[in-house]
């Protein structure tokens, strides 16, 4: 009997135990499954460099994730690449210093910035190794790069073309851009971005110093102000990497140093001074920046031009980007880097 | 891409490929099939030459760069030029004719020809060039002299001077030729010195090889040259070339040396 009431007593109070335990065991395993999916939902959401995106610092350096004007978080992608069935893939927003340097590969980035996520720019940027080099063994000598200054509220872009007559001239391409990129972030309101080919031409000279190598390079450099309704864009450059405006159907330039073709003799850094230009562009622009190796193919009856005319009236997939700068043509068999930048 | 262009572009020249005209001109001056002492047919420089131009031909055809890009043709010359191998792109077939036998070394008349022969030249290759897209740009021809001599015509050297004024025609625009000079051991160094171009500094492309038997690294040093000429950008339009293995570069005339 006493055993009886005994085991009653210690039936009555272990059921309940056990169903907290279950409640408890239940919760944890849906926890860990929403966690898991979130995770995952965060990889597929930025499928080019999506861990990094998840650490994307403000553009003023705070620390805090980036907000919009009504102040949401801006951890949401934007969605400009065709992806299967319709689908637009995932945009990263473009944070910190990019630089392309491919010397034995081809590259491409791509990513959107600007002040409001929808209004913003959207870039594509490739490089690639020309037919020369790739049979040579040697390698590539086309850098670009860009950077977004939160202070200045534009996109630096920054295209260098390594002169084939010295050896080591890719490399003093890589040191130019990353120079350029480096003086852009610190560049306040009022300071004139020329100082950026400046910088750029002391990256070189310091090259040469050093005795590390012998190279020197062409530079074309773009400040890129969405304005929300288009965006200010200024250009400087030196030597013969051109920059191009396309608008429906019509390509302008905006740098180009072409003359009579008899000699691939071109400006470049460190000795020689930068032109500049600028103008206001509309939405549904595209600003152009490549080295000659790319920008070479454009110009009246272009049919390079008229190609990219048609497919560029939306940023391409990162990949077509790439393939588009990869045009064949056994006679364009110059290295190639080429920045585009839509305008919303 | 489409042929369809209904683009359009504002004030920039239309965009255009590059063509280079590359002249090899061998000397066959007597002093060129002449065998060297105790050597046998095989010492000839001539024979020597004659073996190995198909072969660089063939070597510059098989860079996709210098085979699409460039066109070329084999001249030689001794008491008057001739044409070996018409100017021609490396894609076609072409037979390259034997030297005939000469005595003389005549620099003027051979530097006149060239004057003459490049005008008819551009013209072939803008035609056999020419593009439905793009235009074709023909860049400045390049020159590689390979000589053992020093100038001499009708039975007499010849005076610098005569055949400078030619040389100026040719470097000068419309032509502005680069020429590269390559002597054998022995050749006149002031003579290379003079008919070679060069840069600003004063280096010019005169070279001078150390050894007879080095004519297989001579004939790899024009490929080389020719390879790193074409379709390479440049802070400067006179450019030097790389001294070739075997070979001196000469510093200057021995007169204003010595």
């Amino acid at each position: 009997m006493l055993a009886t009431e005994n085991t009653g007593t210690v039936s009555s109070g272990v059921l309940p135990t056990f169903l907290v335990l279950g409640f408890a065991v239940v919760a944890c395993l849906v926890a860990l499954f929403v966690v898991r999916q979130r995770q995952g939902r965060v990889r597929e959401r930025y499928p080019a460099g999506g861990e990094l995106r998840r650490d994307e610092a403000a553009p003023d350096g705070s620390g805090k994730r980036p907000r919009d004007r009504d102040g949401r978080s801006r951890r949401k992608a934007r969605q400009a690449v065709q992806g299967k069935r319709g689908k637009r893939a995932p945009e990263p927003w473009l944070n910190g210093q990019v630089l392309q340097y491919g010397p034995w590969f081809s590259t491409v980035s791509h990513g959107y910035c600007g002040p409001e996520a929808d209004t913003g720019l959207a870039v594509r940027a490739a490089t690639v190794r020309g037919l020369r080099h790739r049979y040579d063994g040697t390698p590539g000598q086309d850098a670009l790069g860009m950077v977004w200054n939160s202070r200045r509220s534009s996109l630096f872009v920054v295209v260098a073309d390594g002169l084939g007559s010295l050896r080591d001239s890719g490399e003093a391409a890589r040191r130019a851009v990353a120079a350029a990129l480096h003086t852009a972030t610190q560049l306040d309101g009022h300071r004139d971005p020329v100082f950026l080919l400046q910088a750029a031409g002391r990256a070189v000279d310091d090259f040469n110093a050093q005795g590390e190598g012998k190279g020197t390079s062409t530079m074309v450099v773009a400040e890129i102000a969405a304005t929300g309704a288009g965006a200010d864009v200024s250009i400087w450059g030196i030597g013969d990497s051109e920059a191009w405006l396309l608008r429906g159907d019509r390509w302008t330039p905006l740098h180009h140093e072409r003359g009579p073709r008899r000699e691939n003799v071109t400006r470049h850094l460190p000795s020689d001074e930068a032109k500049r230009s600028g103008r206001q562009v509309n939405p549904g622009s595209v600003v152009l920046l490549a080295t000659d190796g790319f920008a070479g193919a454009l110009g009246p009856g272009s049919p390079l031009g008229a190609d990219l005319a048609e497919q560029w009236d939306r940023p391409p997939a990162p990949l077509d980007f790439l393939r588009q700068v990869d045009f064949a043509d056994d006679q364009f068999t110059d290295d190639r880097a080429a920045v585009a930048v839509w305008i919303r | 891409m489409g042929a369809a262009v209904t683009t359009s572009f504002e004030n920039v020249p239309a965009p255009s490929v590059q063509a280079y005209m590359i002249y090899l001109v061998l000397d066959t001056s007597k002093s060129m099939w002449l065998p060297r002492q105790h050597g046998g047919p095989e010492s000839v420089p001539l024979n020597q030459f004659v073996r190995r131009i198909p072969r660089m031909l063939r070597v510059l055809a098989d860079h996709p760069v210098t085979n699409k890009l460039a066109s070329i043709s084999v001249l030689a010359f001794n008491d008057r030029p001739e044409i070996l191998r018409p100017i021609s792109s490396l894609e076609q077939a072409a037979t390259i004719a034997r030297p005939s036998r000469g005595f003389g070394t005549d620099y003027a008349s051979m530097l006149k020809f060239l004057v003459g022969q490049h005008r008819k030249d551009v013209r072939e290759v803008k035609k056999s060039r020419a593009r439905n897209d793009y235009g074709v740009d023909i860049a400045r021809p390049w020159i590689f002299v390979i000589t053992d001599g020093r100038a001499y015509a009708q039975k007499q050297d010849q005076a610098d001077s005569e055949w400078l004024r030619e040389r100026e025609r040719l470097i000068d625009p419309p032509i502005e030729a680069r020429i590269v000079t390559m002597g054998l051991p022995g050749a006149d160094d002031d003579a290379l010195w003079l008919l070679a171009t060069g840069d600003e500094t004063g280096r010019r492309n005169a070279f001078i090889a150390r050894d007879p038997e080095h004519s297989d690294e001579l004939s790899r040093s024009v490929i080389e040259a020719i390879g790193s000429s074409i379709s390479t950008s440049a802070g400067s339009g006179t450019l030097t070339i790389k001294t070739p293995v075997g070979m001196d570069r000469v510093e200057g005339p021995r007169r204003a040396r010595d």
